[in-house]
């Protein structure tokens, strides 16, 4: 199993927030979703990944509904809300930026001025 | 957008208690966790191990569940909140959509409403400061009581606010109750003295005056002990603050300064604060000690003349004692006085009653102007009402159109509560605009109230204050309530199937009946403010035209005070001689003729007669009889007119004649069915007889009506009259007499170089007071009668209107069948007409229940008079007629071919 990458806080409302922009998604498929994604180099605690869930509902991000699921369970679904929409692009860019930023200097050579 | 769905069927399903939470969060983990596991399985770990795995992957659950709990409950309770402001948004927006409709109706009801509330809020400003609130910068005003004396004579109980000074000093010193005892007087006195000379407002006050009353001077100070001492005080003076600024320009150098009063200096030691003016609400210029002007104003021994009562008491009683107790000290010590006094016809049980520190409510009741403005609180709350009516028919016409839509809504499950909140909505809003407009309205509207209609009483500066605002708002909640329970009500009772079963047109039931028993009701109350009104016009008119024997608005009266002059009585006599001859030459100026004795409305002095042969005359109405020394030009001045007889001639007035002329009451009473002309009468004990040369009408003695007296008229030769000065000129004028008052006061103020203040008075002016109850009464009756008017007419408008829109297809059907275009305007009228009927009928009923409680403010005016009531039910049928024309055409105009086809 891959190392246990500790996440900066703040990135996994952003995990989820791009979870979600695809469709409706219950708990465990986003889970299932991230750990594939990231080739199971990112593990989040799933505790953790539903207190992130009901804080974004919360703060009106995102919205939640009871629905089935794909072998007929009762599952509640998430969903973006258009605000949710909004700051996952914008939270996304940023993180971009930051990360090009961080490579950037990583992959500098020490010695050029 | 899909998430907004989301939230609208969410809030129909939503039930979302604790439990439910709790249930919610634990369905929610026990599906991950069941899902990880199967999906363990599925990749070959046994059935045991996967949920193990998934539980440990999952975390603490207990500490998730708790965690999440805490998330969502803050969630819910903001989501609730939300909620709420925005249904209550959406209901405003609903209403507002909804009145938006029918702007017309909107904007008449609103405006009805507005003007209701205004009304309201102006007389309760009026109401309030006059009755309710206690005078300015007074400390403790609860402890602050006026002084009356209660006599009981003839069998008849009355009392009167002022007493002798001997009994008020008395009181301070004799009584343990009262911590202070003021005497106060008041006067209008002139200041400076020749061609500047002007008038002001003096009151003549006890030194413990502004301490007992805990006003401190906003400038300098107050008087000091021993500046009010008997028998001469210190002439000094504490100036109003709106004297100061006015008059002074608010001179910060004013202390010390001296002011010529009454012709003596006074120097002034302070001012009162902004918006004192007493105790009283009447303009104040400047306070005075009492010591320092009665002896110039009232007498040389005002201090001990027990039996001269001029100034009022107030007094102070120490927190620790009661009313009652300081009431009955109070009555010791005046009855020991009236021992002391041996007036035969005195009550010695006389006692001293403590009244209000307001002075328009004595123990025996209202001042007129209290008694006017409830009335008038009354009459607007009256308008509000129908107002209040106006919106209720707007209302249930709104209801009745949305009956499907609300047994829709019923069907779909909305609370009843929360349906009712929408129906008062529209109420509150409708409430809400009038009110923001009435505060304006009425800001302008109660200082037109306050100067047009109650002048000479001074009003706060704020018009509009605290107290007004929270009676409007309290005003317009009423109205909310009045107006839109009784149509939310019934909504709530509707029965759902049969709301969804009708078609808007069905619906002519409860709703119509209200709407009708709401006409009516509007009808009835503009009947009884039109009969009021009708009552206080006719009032006004028989005053107005009452002959008084003045032309009032043609006469000047000129008063002038030549005992400061420094002039001996022969060249007073001579100032006055010069005075009607110069006025007299003015242009515009008819006659002047000076008079001796009695002065119509200013003072009366009797006399006694001597019929030879007659050993006892019978009583005059209203005593006398009274007596004036009168110049020819006398009667042609006041336009009275001669009845009989002839005029003195100018050869009478010069050389010293025994003739008289008598008024009518007079002669009636003393000469009952012959001719007075001709007789000989001894004027009081003179020995000699005079003789009866003519007979005038009556004239106003002290008041318009209800005042007859018996007079008496010398030529101002005759001996009993020859020795005394003239009291008081008068001027008539070729068209208003108005016009001359500066011209002639000019010119008299210049004949004696220390001449005070002249007053120069139109007749028309001195009997306004008296007038204003009957004046006040017809214009806002007039006024508010008017608008009720136009505001029931409007509610039958709507009504009928709204009427004939629902039976267009009946009236369709029934033109079909041959029915005449007459048929249908009797149908329509008598509709309109029944509810008209049956409110006059309640209206006449009920004013002639009111108008008992009027009697005593009519003159000569029967409080049934059938033309009044005639006079309002004509104005109403009009009204109702005028109202029902526009839906009765629209109803014969129908076609019944287009209605038979448009609804199957």
């Amino acid at each position: 199993m891959a190392e246990d990458l500790a996440l900066v806080s703040g990135t996994l409302d952003l995990l989820v927030l791009r979870a979600l922009l695809w469709g409706a998604r219950h708990g465990f498929a986003i889970a299932k979703w991230i750990r594939t994604t990231s080739d199971e180099a990112i593990l989040v605690e799933d505790r953790a990944l539903y207190l992130a869930l009901h804080r974004l509902e919360e703060r009106g991000l995102v919205e939640s509904a009871w629905g089935l699921s794909e072998n007929n369970r009762r599952a509640r679904y998430y969903q973006l809300t258009r605000q949710g929409k909004r700051q996952l692009h914008l939270r996304a860019e940023r993180w971009t930026r930051y990360a090009d930023a961080v490579s950037k200097i990583l992959k500098s050579d020490p010695a050029a001025v | 957008m899909r998430h907004i769905e989301i939230a609208g069927i969410r809030r129909l399903l939503r039930v979302r208690t604790h439990d439910a939470l709790r249930r919610e969060i634990e369905d929610e983990i026990r599906f991950h966790i069941e899902s990880r596991s199967e999906e363990l399985i599925r990749l070959g770990v046994s059935r045991e191990e996967a949920r193990q795995r998934a539980e440990t992957e999952y975390g603490d659950a207990e500490a998730s569940r708790n965690e999440l709990l805490t998330v969502d409950r803050r969630r819910r309770s903001h989501d609730q909140r939300e909620e709420v402001l925005m249904s209550f948004i959406e209901d405003i927006r609903y209403a507002a959509r909804g009145l938006a409709r029918r702007p017309a109706l909107l904007t008449v009801t609103t405006t009805a409403l507005c003007i209701g509330i205004a009304a309201n809020s102006v007389m309760f400003g009026v109401v309030d400061q006059l009755l309710l609130r206690p005078p300015a910068h007074v400390t403790a005003p609860d402890g602050v009581k006026r002084l009356y004396y209660q006599e009981t004579r003839d069998g008849e109980t009355g009392s009167q606010p002022v007493t002798n000074y001997p009994l008020i000093a008395s009181l301070q010193k004799n009584t343990t109750a009262f911590s202070d005892i003021v005497g106060l007087t008041r006067g209008t006195y002139s200041l400076g003295r020749g061609e500047e000379a002007a008038s002001v407002d003096v009151q003549l006050v006890t030194g413990n005056y502004f301490r007992m009353l805990g006003v401190r001077a906003a400038v300098g100070r107050t008087f000091a002990p021993g500046e009010d001492t008997i028998p001469l005080g210190a002439r000094v003076a504490v100036l109003s603050h709106g004297f100061w600024t006015r008059e002074l320009g608010g001179a910060s150098d004013v202390i010390g300064r001296q002011l010529y009063v009454n012709g003596n200096d006074y120097a002034v030691i302070g001012v009162a604060p902004k918006g004192f003016s007493g105790i009283d609400r009447l303009n104040t210029d400047l306070w005075v000690p009492i010591s320092a002007m009665a002896s110039d104003t009232h007498s040389k021994d005002w201090y001990a003349a027990d039996r001269d009562y001029w100034v009022q008491a107030i007094g102070r009683v120490r927190p620790d004692v009661s009313a009652a107790v300081a009431a009955s000290q109070a009555t010791g010590v005046f009855r020991a006085q009236l021992k002391e006094l041996k007036q035969s016809w005195r009550d010695s049980l006389g006692t001293v009653v403590l009244g209000s520190v307001v002075g328009t409510r004595t123990p025996s009741g209202l001042s007129p102007e209290g008694k006017v403005s409830l009335w008038l609180m009354g009459v607007s709350i009256v308008v509000l009402l129908i107002a209040c009516a106006n919106v209720t028919n707007l209302l249930i016409a709104r209801m009745v159109e949305r009956r499907r839509e609300i047994a829709l809504r019923l069907a779909l499950g909305i609370s009843r509560s929360r349906l009712m909140r929408m129906l008062l909505t529209e109420s509150i809003l409708l409430a809400v605009l009038a009110a923001a407009a009435a505060l304006v309205l009425s800001f302008w509207a109660s200082r037109l109230v306050q100067q047009a209609l109650l002048p000479g009483i001074v009003w706060s500066n704020r018009v509009i204050d605290t107290r007004v605002l929270v009676f409007t708002l309290a005003v317009t909640l009423l109205c909310i309530v009045l107006a839109g329970a009784a149509p939310a009500l019934q909504s709530i009772g509707l029965r759902v199937a049969e709301g969804l079963k009708a078609g808007a047109h069905q619906v002519a039931g409860s709703g119509s009946r209200l709407r009708h028993a709401l006409l009516s009701l509007q009808a009835a109350l503009s009947v009884v403010l039109l009969i009021g009104a009708g009552l206080f016009v006719r009032s006004l008119h028989n005053v107005t035209s009452t002959d008084v024997g003045i032309d009032l608005d043609r006469v000047l009266l000129v008063t002038m005070d030549l005992s400061r002059t420094g002039l001996r009585r022969a060249q007073r006599a001579d100032v006055y001689a010069s005075a009607q001859e110069r006025v007299g030459a003015l242009p515009g100026v008819q006659h002047a003729s000076m008079v001796k004795a009695s002065v119509p409305r200013s003072m009366g002095m009797g006399m006694s007669l001597v019929i030879p042969g007659v050993t006892e005359l019978p009583d005059l109405p209203n005593g006398g009889p009274y007596y004036s020394g009168v110049a020819p030009e006398f009667f042609p001045t006041l336009g009275t007119r001669i009845v009989r007889g002839r005029n003195f001639t100018p050869e009478e007035n010069r050389i010293p004649a025994r003739t008289m002329i008598i008024n009518e009451l007079l002669a009636r009473v003393y000469f009952p069915g012959k001719s007075p002309v001709g007789q000989c009468v001894h004027v009081g004990d003179d020995s000699a007889c005079t003789e009866i040369v003519g007979v005038v009408e009556n004239v106003m003695m002290f008041r318009m009506v209800r005042d007859e007296r018996a007079m008496v008229y010398l030529p101002t030769s005759h001996p009993f009259v020859a020795g005394s000065s003239p009291a008081a000129m008068l001027v008539r004028a070729s068209d208003d007499a108005r016009n001359l008052i500066p011209l002639v006061r000019t010119e008299i103020q210049r004949l004696a170089p220390n001449m005070p203040y002249v007053q120069v008075r139109p007749f028309t002016d001195l009997v306004a007071p008296e007038l204003r109850p009957w004046r006040l009464g017809a214009t806002m009756f007039t006024l508010f009668g008017s608008i009720a008017l136009l505001i029931a007419a409007v509610g039958l408008y709507s009504v009928m209107a709204y009427w004939v829109s629902l039976r267009t297809k009946e009236i369709g059907v029934r033109l079909a069948l041959g029915a005449r275009g007459g048929d249908i305007v009797r149908l329509v009228a008598w509709q309109s007409s029944r509810a008209v009927v049956l409110g006059l009928l309640l209206g006449a009923l009920a004013a002639l229940i009111a108008s008992r409680w009027v009697t005593d403010m009519l003159y000569e005016t029967s409080p049934r008079d059938p033309l009044v009531y005639a006079g309002a039910a004509l104005a109403l049928a009009l009204t109702a007629l005028v109202a029902s024309v526009m839906p009765t055409w629209r109803s014969i105009r129908v076609d019944p071919g287009l209605v038979l086809r448009s609804e199957v």
